[in-house]
């Protein structure tokens, strides 16, 4: 049982790694392995001071490493418990291999990314390389705008991952020092309002229960059916969009926030629009007010699920669209654009009113993204819109001449 | 949405009781040759060894009832004990990768090949 405490008013100012670690200590999880890094780095002393002052019974690993906390996570997992961990870029990225292990044993553990872009040359500051790199480990990938999302989605991440036709684990991505260091106002729930939502975890089977043995991760030979294990997890993958819509709407009744695939901004009567994840949609979205009252259709939509894609249902909301444009704070050298814009193209290659698409990496390393950044890709689109090509397929908003 | 089961599997591939690793006969993987025990050999060894064929005056193993070389070396543990002795070779598990018959102080294993029988 978790303790009640009265430490968060309803309303407070954080940051997004505040919000992370006051989200953790309200979901109570039994382990948590965490291994710091920059900018993650106060999640995990949040998470130690708690349990230090007695304020959770979370079990802290203070492993060597992120492969082993994601390890220790994994057994925890497997043993029934509640596990959560969070990391950062190299941390992700050392974790590689488990995550796959991880997501193939289908345990539901809840994973903070604070994201940043992978060395070389090294940098601490934010980009998504990091998450977009895990794109296919099987992890659901939710993105946050901001802290309050942060702390919302990491609430809420519980539910999905422990829904028993998901059993998938979850990621909640935050960008690294924008959200993560930035303080703001967000509002919280009451511990007992969380203990409520998040309810108690009922694992099928725990690995410590040695009157009823079991086995976990068995060999599965040349004739096993690895092949439809796989198969299976992709089908996990498609039941969590409706958890995520379920749990989103639940959520919405109790905190007044309701969270789907992705948010709106405008898109009614848009003929252009900007698809973003992470803290740029905040950006995006002033300048599409301000681009609006200067009589500009302009729209934008806030991608909050990566994985799963809703592939459909974005292609739905775009579909009166002439020109998309989509911005990737990750590259992939030798892909023509960015990571979510070659997913973006691919989902709307089957629309009827196929709108033209153009891809936009921003913001690597941390560089910063500015509304005129957001007003120099919709001249781009409003240009693409008129002539109906698109003559530049990639450009790089705010990259350095000479 | 659809039920998760794999072939009546569950998910992840968890099985529901443990010591599953035994329905694994590992001795399908081998793929040329078999170890033979000869008793007479193991028995003859001098107890305690004097000098050791393999480790010379530095072996501080005393032959055959203490030595169990083949028996501690098996990497899957497919060499039974009979009242402390070297029994049978489990041939269900042996892969057939010879360490026994190289640790062996006395040559009282050999791999034989089993070109043929397949």
């Amino acid at each position: 049982m978790p303790i009640q405490t009265k430490v968060e008013r309803r309303v407070s100012a954080v940051t997004g790694n505040q919000a992370l670690s006051r989200a953790v200590r309200q979901i109570d999880p039994d382990v948590a392995a965490v291994y710091p890094i920059t900018p993650q780095t106060d999640v995990a002393e949040g998470l130690a001071t708690f349990v230090a002052d007695g304020m959770i019974n979370t079990v802290l690993v203070p492993v060597e490493s992120e492969h082993s906390a994601m390890s220790a996570c994994i057994g925890a997992a497997a043993a029934g418990a509640r596990a959560f961990t969070a990391t950062s870029s190299q941390g992700l990225a050392y974790m590689f291999e488990v995550l796959y292990v991880a997501a193939g044993l289908r345990l539901p553990i809840v994973m903070a990314n604070v994201n940043r872009s992978l060395s070389a040359p090294i940098n601490i500051h934010c980009d998504h390389s990091d998450s977009f790199g895990a794109r296919d480990s099987g992890w659901v990938q939710l993105y946050s705008e901001n802290a309050q999302q942060a702390y919302d989605n990491l609430i809420q991440a519980v539910r999905i991952a422990e829904h028993s036709k998901v059993l998938l684990p979850v990621m909640v991505n935050v960008d690294g020092f924008i959200v993560s260091h930035a303080a703001e106002s967000a509002v919280l729930l009451d511990d007992e309002e969380v203990r409520q939502f998040i309810g108690e975890y009922t694992p099928r089977f725990s690995l410590l229960d040695v009157d009823h043995p079991i086995t976990v991760g068995p060999f599965d030979g040349l004739h096993g059916y690895f092949f439809e294990f796989k198969a299976a997890q992709v089908e996990a993958m498609a039941n969590a969009k409706q958890v995520i819509l379920d749990v989103g709407k639940e959520y919405g009744a109790l905190s007044g926030r309701t969270y789907g695939f992705f948010e709106e901004y405008g898109l009614d009567d848009a003929d252009t629009a900007i698809v973003v994840v992470g803290s740029a949609a905040a950006t995006c979205s002033s300048v599409v007010d301000e681009m609006r009252a200067q009589g500009m259709p302009v729209g934008l939509l806030k991608l909050r699920s990566f994985r799963p894609f809703p592939a459909e249902e974005l292609a739905d909301a775009l579909k009166y669209v002439k020109a998309v444009g989509v911005l990737d704070r990750a590259v992939s050298p030798g892909l023509a654009g960015g990571p979510l814009f070659a997913e973006v193209k691919s989902a709307l290659f089957d629309a009827d009113a196929r709108p033209k698409v153009a891809s936009f990496v921003y913001g690597l390393g941390g560089r910063e993204f500015r509304p005129e950044h957001a007003r120099e890709a919709f001249a781009s689109l409003f240009e693409i819109k008129k002539t109906g090509y698109v003559n530049d397929l990639v450009s790089y908003l705010g990259i350095r001449k000479g | 949405m659809k039920e998760l089961r794999v072939n009546g599997h569950l998910p992840g591939a968890t099985i529901p009781r443990g010591g599953t690793a035994r329905d694994n006969k590992t001795g399908s993987w081998r793929t040329s040759s078999i170890p033979v025990f000869n008793r007479a050999v193991c028995e003859a060894c001098p107890r305690p060894v004097q000098t050791c064929p393999t480790y010379g005056e530095s072996c501080s193993v005393v032959c055959h009832r203490d030595c169990l070389l083949c028996w501690i070396s098996c990497p899957d543990a497919c060499i039974n004990l009979e009242n402390g002795c070297i029994g049978e070779i489990d041939l269900d598990y042996c892969k057939g990768c010879g360490l026994c018959a190289t640790v062996c102080p006395r040559g009282a294993i050999v791999m034989i090949s089993e070109e043929g029988k397949w």
